[in-house]
């Protein structure tokens, strides 16, 4: 109790002190974070398609860019072409499930190379066959799949072509793990550059079906849309003839680009990025780390009169550290916990879209980050103190000060 | 004399009463002038514009009332003030397909299904502007041959053939703009063409005296066209400058918030100084005078000493952390800083005059002992 009084005490005599810096800290801190989970977000981005095996495919964009049926028929064509592995298109549908609307995405083959990470649950390729009437599905982890579990049979209503509802039964085979992110072939470079943190989305609100021989019916019922742009992955035996005459039916109605291009165009990004996200954030964090040391210094200085007279009642030097030790340790840690907590719940903050930051990946580096940020600020702030009752005792300090 | 003699005997008294304490509140200080000077360059539009990559400071625009030919002799006179791009356009009187999807999103005005007054031909220079391919090639592998980059309001595809100024031309590719045909500039010359606009990109930012020379340069090779110069840019960005300076002036108060609780410690420390002040004839007034050169000094000295940190480590350190490269700082810039940081040093002195102020001699000394 007594402990606590006297922790009580320095926030009563200085209040506004410490509001100061807790506001000042807090503000920083977030700043830099939010700084790093959008940087974070391009560099998952990076790593999602550099380990995608696209290193032989070229980013294709048709200037027609509202016609799924032109576009499904002319990635058919390439398709067939000579030297072509495949052509990675992006067909998506919507549906109705617990009240919300989800994107039905049909994944292909070749896409199912990409490393979409699950919180539970198997892939298409290790899942069993669906039970009868169903059909395999991933869903998000949040939203209306925030209770279900993997094995359990969902009815969804999809958006068929006649405008009608269209039953549709999954069984749930994987849920996605954070931070829920999909690939999305919608955007087109026109000059511009494209990194790879354009080509995902939130998958917040989304069922994954298989886009195989099982789901062509269903296909053609539902009206699904086709990505405009797509991939296209060259054999690693393709000569350069072949290429050139896949190259030539693009350009006769569109643009593509390399995928070296797209990543450096990332490399670029990821660079331009840290200077632009990070600058101000940094300039910040130092300025308020500094004056948290300074501000914290002279707090323990102003209160060092206070500690003599508890020296003189009968209070070790060792509880008196402790009392300085608390005192500072819980204006860094309030700033730290609270951005702490704001992580935590990102995902989940993210999914009702009252994140702050839109494009944003968590990872728990950052945990460490902020702890490393505490431990280190709170010992540079008490070490100066520390250090002058080490040298000289309470009573030393007290005839100092008389 | 006398009240700068105390104020620098006080600085100096602070430093020996509390070290510690004075020297965080110097690192504090320069800290926040380092802030500062990066929150400027990094803020202000016409430090931004100042950039290599800020072409609307290099670019010049000559509208032509009546087409004339331009060549690259014509262009001879600009060369002390390095043309790094040209690029010449003319009003092209021939009709093409337009794409009706296009058409929609992007010229809601266009109501015909053939385009024709409203495009332009264009051929540049060196190329240096970039094109956007939405289809097919954006630069010209055979520079004689008549081949030409559509907009991508045109119908057709990469392959066709179209007819412009009578001519039939190939289309290599489809570009983003909205209604310019590009040609290569060889056959721009070998047609003839008659230039209706012309538009400069210049290798550097030219000063005030040079940006007149030039205007009056293409004013004297084109009396009856209109050139439009940097000027209006610079004006721009000028007209938001004292708001923009003003932010970042306001940062550093708010990132100077958390240091004057030092400062408060420190002239809590003094307050005995400022009773014997008054016990040997000095008028409020004149202390308060003491205090105000007390706080401008230190200011002065932190700003002084932030300043020629920031100068000397600017290229190896600071350049590292702007999101557009090289914002150059001049002596002015530096000059401007430290006036505003002397500025943002009085207002902040106010609650300390304030609190001097209201409080009574007698009052103060009793503190002090407190």
């Amino acid at each position: 109790m007594k402990f606590f009084q006297i922790f009580l005490e320095f926030y009563r005599k200085n209040i506004l002190a410490a509001i100061v810096l807790i506001v000042i800290l807090t503000i920083s801190l977030f700043s830099v974070m939010s700084a790093a989970v959008q940087y974070n977000y391009l560099s998952y981005a990076k790593t999602f398609y550099t380990h995608a095996g696209l290193e032989n495919s070229v980013y294709v964009m048709p200037k027609f860019t509202t016609q799924t049926e032109k576009l499904l028929q002319q990635a058919d064509h390439l398709r067939n072409q000579e030297g072509v592995e495949a052509v990675l298109t992006q067909k998506t549908a919507g549906a109705q499930y617990g009240g919300e609307f989800q994107n039905l995405y049909f994944y292909n083959q070749a896409e199912q190379k990409m490393p979409v990470h699950l919180s539970a649950g198997t892939n298409f390729q290790q899942a069993k066959a669906a039970p009868q009437g169903t059909r395999n599905a991933i869903v998000s982890s949040g939203g209306a799949f925030q209770t279900i579990k993997c094995g359990d049979t969902l009815q969804l209503f999809a958006g068929s072509t006649d405008g009608k509802e269209c039953p549709l039964s999954i069984h749930v085979i994987g849920k996605l793990a954070a931070p829920q992110l999909l690939p999305d072939f919608g955007t087109a470079s026109y000059g511009t550059a494209l990194p790879f943190d354009q080509l995902l989305t939130n998958a917040t609100n989304a069922v994954i079906l298989q886009d195989d021989a099982t789901t062509k019916t269903l296909q053609k019922q539902l009206s699904v849309i086709a990505s405009p742009c797509y991939f296209l992955s060259f054999r690693s035996d393709a000569s350069a003839a072949q290429k050139d005459a896949v190259f030539s039916t693009v350009e006769s109605t569109g643009a593509y680009i390399s995928y070296q291009t797209l990543l450096n165009d990332t490399k670029i990004q990821l660079h331009t990025k840290m200077q632009k996200l990070f600058g101000l954030p940094v300039f910040f964090l130092v300025v308020s780390t500094v004056a948290f040391l300074s501000v914290s210094v002279l707090l323990v200085t102003k209160k060092l009169k206070d500690h003599i007279i508890y020296y003189l009642c009968g209070c070790s030097k060792r509880r008196s550290r402790l009392f300085i030790l608390t005192n500072i340790l819980s204006i860094s840690l309030i700033p730290c916990l609270l951005n702490g907590l704001l992580l935590f719940r990102a995902p989940a903050l993210q999914q009702v879209g009252l994140f702050p930051v839109e494009h944003a990946v968590v990872y728990p580096s950052l945990f460490f980050l902020l702890l490393g940020y505490l431990v280190l600020s709170v010992f540079l702030s008490v070490a100066i103190p520390f250090s002058q009752l080490r040298n000289e005792t309470l009573t030393q300090l007290n005839r100092g000060r008389i | 004399m006398k009240i700068l003699e105390l104020a620098v005997a006080r600085i100096v008294l602070h430093f020996r009463r509390n070290k510690v304490i004075f020297l965080l509140f110097l690192i504090g200080s320069v800290t926040c002038v380092l802030s500062f000077a990066y929150f400027y360059g990094n803020m202000l539009s016409v430090k931004l514009l100042e950039t290599r990559t800020a072409q609307n400071y290099r670019q010049y625009t000559v509208t032509l009332p009546q087409a004339t030919a331009v060549t690259e002799k014509t262009l001879v006179p600009l060369e002390p003030y390095g043309v790094e791009d040209f690029r010449l356009e003319s009003k092209l009187r021939d009709t093409f397909p337009v794409n009706q999807e296009e058409r929609s999103y992007d010229n809601q005005d266009m109501r015909k299904d053939t385009q024709s007054s409203a495009v332009w031909i264009e051929a540049d220079g060196k190329q240096n502007t970039p094109l956007f391919a939405i289809a097919g090639h954006t630069d010209f592998p055979d520079k004689g041959g008549n081949s030409v980059i559509m907009p991508k309001t045109y119908a057709g595809n990469p392959g066709d053939t179209v007819q412009l100024l009578g001519q039939n031309f190939l289309v290599i590719g489809l570009s983003t703009r909205t209604n310019q045909c590009v040609i290569p500039f060889t056959v721009y010359k070998q047609l003839g063409i008659s230039t209706n606009k012309m538009e400069l990109i210049l290798n550097k930012k030219l000063n005030g005296a040079e940006t007149a020379a030039v205007v009056a340069l293409l004013q004297k090779m084109f009396p009856q066209a209109q050139v439009t110069s940097p000027k209006a840019y610079q004006a721009l960005a000028k007209s938001a400058q004292p708001g923009e300076t003003l932010r970042a002036a306001m940062l550093y108060a708010v990132s100077l918030l958390a240091f004057l609780f030092l400062f408060k410690f420190m002239s809590d420390q003094n307050r005995f100084e400022n009773v014997l002040y008054a016990m040997v004839g000095a008028t409020r007034k004149q202390v308060k005078k003491v205090l105000l050169a007390e706080n401008i000094l230190l200011s002065l000295l932190s700003g002084t000493i932030g300043l020629t940190l920031h100068a000397s480590l600017y290229s190896t350190v600071f350049v590292k952390l702007n999101p557009l490269g090289a914002v150059p700082y001049t002596l002015g810039d530096y000059g401007l800083l430290l006036f505003l940081i002397l500025a943002v040093s009085l207002f902040t002195a106010i609650p300390f005059l304030v609190q001097f102020q209201h409080t009574a001699l007698v009052d103060a000394k009793v503190r002090f002992r407190e």
